[in-house]
Formats: structure tokens, sequence, C-alpha cells
């Protein structure tokens, strides 16, 4: 579990803020709000990248900031919205990287890290891409060994930053359809920040929403057949005055 | 299966190392001109070949090495000590040392000392901007502006002073493999091993950084304290071999990358270890030119392996663009 007690993140001046939020494993959640509310530097605050303003995390019932580094890479992985490829290294190498934290002083692959690496490509079925220098494959297929990387860091948290920016529709659908099956099958937290509400909406019912007013996150509840409008509602206020009135235009939209 | 092609081409480049040596240890000569009984012959070996030969091996590697280990860290094809302006860093001290008559130390050792202080600084530098620098390119500018601005330095000192020092500046600047004696060659074999355990002891967090620092950090490597053993042992292989050697181009920046598209991988231990022996090849291989044409005309090192290293880089932008894959 992870929970977040009264944070304020941000670098200088605080940007968010939150009371108490708790996740649980097994749980997909999507981080929800406009661009340039804090997705991102909240994300970062939860992998301990960045220290947060006041408040506290807790990773697994310990405080975050006191976890050692590679303890903390044994608990949280993190899949960044796009990864370029790096030229002469292979998906397989890439995907292997993530048994990092569990290897010996010289970096040895042991027999049980190439068996959870193989259960990792098997789960994401991959295997057709690993002879393939990461340099050459498409976004949708860079992704994927990704978050492949990230099961075989063998985690209980993944989180996750606009993982389907880049993506065509169908990779997109694909991609959550995944990632809701890793958190229920494999019994681990999937936290992805968003922009791709209606396909979220079909696989997730949790979301976290940054209302652009009082920058405050909340966790909120939707049901599989709550609208678009639903959700904009929360977080996206003046884009859902626009749809709903059509008449006092906040944003000169039209 | 991968591994046993990587141990066949590294076999490959043993053996091109050894035949070069024995080559270039002959006087870049096809015949075996050695004849042990005489004195003189003897000395000849001892005294002149084999410094040179060993010296030409020992730079090769540094400063491959140093290269790579560049162009890990910042994750650019065309990072090296020199183009970064560690290599400048060396030169103004060694200026500072030959002509302003600045003594930093009071031994026999001072051209090195002040060689390996100048890239010990330039590296910590070019480390500070690398924190602040969004781009990697910036900071090859920012490495350019380096070599630029210490050049200006470099050339106020060599108007203030005598021919004789500025001679002798100017010789070390063109780059040799002769003037190292027999006696300094355990000290420069000795720095190369501490330089070279310093990073097989990280040899872990080196190949994690290849994915980028953000990501090397969330796989529980400490970044910070990485950077700083590659930027130190950076800094002693280019600093003593430029303090012995001079100010040696291109063979950082060209010979890693050519490993890099022969061996096609990023395992560091691999690249490593086929720098050290392609840099020591590359090495021997311009200064048995040199030997060659020594009757003809004398050319400095320096511009030996800048010729040939200079339209490599080209065409290796070129290639860049291209295939987008470097």
């Amino acid at each position: 579990m992870i929970t977040c007690n009264s944070l304020k993140v941000g670098y200088i001046d605080p940007i968010l803020q939150c009371e108490q939020i708790s996740f649980t494993t097994g749980e997909l959640y999507c981080l929800i709000g406009k661009n340039g509310v804090g997705k991102s530097t909240f994300l970062k605050t939860l992998m301990g990248d960045i220290a947060p303003l006041s408040g506290k995390i807790t990773i697994a019932n310990r405080p975050l900031n006191l976890i050692e580094p590679n303890e903390k890479a044994k608990l949280i992985a993190f899949v960044p919205s796009k990864f370029d490829g790096i030229p002469f290294l292979t998906s397989y190498e890439f995907i292997a990287k993530g048994r990092i934290p569990y290897t010996n002083f010289f970096g040895n692959l042991s027999l049980k890290d190439k068996e959870i690496i193989n259960a990792a490509i098997e789960f994401t079925k991959v295997g057709y891409l690993l002879d393939k220098e990461t340099t050459l494959l498409s976004d949708g297929e860079r992704q994927l060994i990704s978050i492949t990387r990230a099961l075989a860091q063998d985690t209980p948290y993944i989180l996750l930053d606009e993982p389907t920016s880049f993506l065509d529709p169908e990779n997109k659908l694909k991609l959550f359809s995944l990632l809701s099956k890793i958190s229920k099958s494999k019994n681990k937290l999937c936290l992805i920040s968003t922009h791709d509400i209606e396909f979220s909406k079909l696989f997730c019912t949790n979301y976290l929403v940054i209302s652009q007013k009082n920058k405050t996150i909340t966790l909120e509840k939707f049901s599989n057949n709550s609208s678009n409008l639903d959700i904009y509602k929360k977080g996206f206020e003046e884009a859902y005055l626009f749809l709903t009135q059509r008449t006092d235009n906040p944003l000169d939209f039209g | 299966m991968t591994m046993q092609k990587y141990k066949l081409k590294i076999m490959i480049a043993f053996a091109l190392l050894l035949s070069l040596m024995f080559f270039h240890l002959n006087g870049a000569e096809f015949n075996w001109n050695f004849n042990f009984e005489t004195t003189d012959s003897s000395i000849l070996f001892k005294e002149i070949r084999l410094p040179r030969t060993l010296t030409a091996i020992l730079a090769g590697s540094s400063i491959s090495i140093a290269g790579l280990l560049m162009q890990t860290l910042f994750k650019n094809p065309l990072a090296g000590p020199s183009i970064l302006g560690i290599t400048s860093g060396s030169s103004l001290f060694v200026a500072f040392y030959t002509m302003a008559g600045i003594q930093l130390f009071s031994s026999n050792w001072d051209i090195i000392s002040a060689g390996i202080l100048g890239a010990l600084l330039f590296s910590i530098f070019i480390l500070f901007f690398s924190k602040y620098v969004r781009q990697q390119t910036t900071l090859l500018i920012i490495g350019m502006m380096l070599g630029s601005f210490t050049n200006s330095i470099i050339q106020i000192i060599e108007n203030q002073t005598v021919a004789e020092k500025l001679q002798t500046y100017n010789f070390w600047g063109f780059g040799s493999l002769q003037h190292v004696y027999i006696e300094q060659i355990p000290l420069i074999l000795l720095t190369f091993t501490l330089a070279f355990l310093m990073i097989i002891s990280h040899i872990k967090p080196l190949n994690t950084i290849v994915l980028g620092e953000t990501s090397a950090q969330h796989l529980g490597i400490q970044v910070n304290k990485t950077r700083f053993v590659i930027i130190i042992s950076t800094a002693i292989f280019t600093g003593v071999t430029t303090a012995f050697c001079g100010p040696i181009s291109f063979v950082g920046l060209a010979v890693p990358n050519l490993v890099k598209i022969w061996f096609r991988t990023t395992n560091q231990t691999i690249l490593l270890i086929a720098s050290a022996f392609i840099g020591s090849v590359f090495l021997l291989f311009c200064d048995c030119i040199i030997l060659c044409l020594e009757d003809i005309v004398q050319i400095p090192l320096n511009s030996i392996t800048s010729l040939i290293g200079a339209p490599f880089v080209v065409w290796l932008l070129l290639k860049k663009r291209i295939h987008d894959n470097l």
C-alpha cells in the first residue's frame, strides 16, 4: 500500500496538495488533470526523485525517504512516457536490466533472474521482439518492452507517466487492457497518468483527479458506464462548462 | 551464443595487437633486426623501442577507454576527452608549468602532476555543467568553448615566454610516444591499473547508466557516486596520457565508436576490453606510419591521429544522419 498524508508537492512553491490518499495493490489507478497541473511532479515525488515540500509518503508501511535506493527499486518500478531506444541495445538486454536491483556485484543474471525475465516476456507476449535493437522498434513496441522491464523488476508497485501518449488507438486499448490484467492477475498496483479518458474508462474505475481550481488531488470512483462528461466535471471544469452549456465560453473555444 | 561471437572478435583484436606490437618493436621493419649479442642493440631495444611500444599500448588504451566512458556517461557518441575540453585542462596546466614556471609540486613528477591536475579540474567543470545542461549538444559546445578559452590563455603565456621554453611546450603539444623513459613505464602502468580497477568495480552501475541517469536511479543505482567514479577515472586516464605523450586528438572519439559499430553491443565490459585493444592497435599503427616515414619527413603524432580521425568522425556524423542509429 502507498499512502500519502497531507502532502504538498512542488519544486520551490507547492503546486499540488492532497489530504490523505491510499493506493492498494491489485488495483489500477488513473491520474488525470490538465497539462502542467503537476501530474509528472506528483509521480516523481512518489518515486522519491524529488522530496515532498511537506507531508509524508509511506510505501509498504515504510517512510519513502528512509528506503535505500536498491530496496526502493525492488518496491517501485517506473515507466516513462517515451523510451527512444538505445543504439545496439536489444530488447532482451533492455528487459533484463529490470533485474539490476537483484543481481550480484558484477550484474550477472542468475537462473532465477532469467526465469522471471522469461515469465515477464511471456505475459506481455513480446517474444518476437527480443533480438531486435531497441532503436528499430515502433513506439508501441518500445512501450511494451518498457512495461515488460517493469514486470521483470518484480515490484508490487508500477508507476507509469503518460504511457499511452504516443500510441495509436489500438495500442492504447491494448496497453490499458494489459495494465488492468497486470494489476488484477499479478496483484500489483498500477498508477497511470493519462489524458486518454475514453480508453481508460473501459478498464479503470479509480481516478486520482487533480482539480484545476484548488490544485488538490482527490480519489474518485467512477462506474464503468459513467460518461466522459462525469469525469470532465471533476478534472477539466472549463471543458465541462463549454461542452454542457456552450453559452458563457470560459476559454474562447469557439 | 552471442558471447561466443564477442569472444572471437576480441581474440581477433588481440591478435592484431600482438602482431602490430612486434612490428612496432622491430622499428616498423619486416626483418628482425635485433642482435642481442651486441650491447648497442640491447640498449636500443631496452631504452628506446620497448618504452615507445609500451607507451603506445598504454596511451592508446587509456585514451580510448576515457572516450568510451565519456560517451556512456553523457549518452553521446561524440563525447570524448578532447572534445569535452578535458585534454585542454592538461594542456593549460602543462603550459603553466613549462612556460610560466609555476611550480605545483617540487619533484621531478611536476609535468605529470600538472597534466593530471588540469584534467581533473576540467573534468569537474564539465561535471558541473552537465548537471545544468538539458541538451547534450550544449555540453559539447561548452567543452569546445573551454578548449578555445584555454587556448587563448596558453597563447598569452606563449607570447611572454622565451623561445626555449616555447619549444619545449610545442614539442609536447605535437604529441609523441618517444619521450617516456623505461623507468616511467611502471608508474603509467600503475595509474592505468588503478583507474581500470575503479571502473571494473563499478561495471554494474556503468552497464545500468547506459539507460540514462534517471532510469539508472530508478533501478537502485547511486547515480551521483557512479558519475563521480567515471569522471575521476577518465581524468586519470586522460591526465596521465596527456602529461606523458601530449594531447592526443581524435583517438578517444574515434576508437570507441569504431568498436561499437564492430561489436554492436552496449555491454560495457566487452566495450572496455575491445576499446583498450583497438585503441592500442590504432596508436601503434599511427606510430608505425611515423617510423616508416621517419627518413623522409618527421610527422608529429597528433597530425597522424587527426589525419585519420577527422575524416572518420565526419563519416560517423553522416552515418548518424542516415541511420539515426548511433
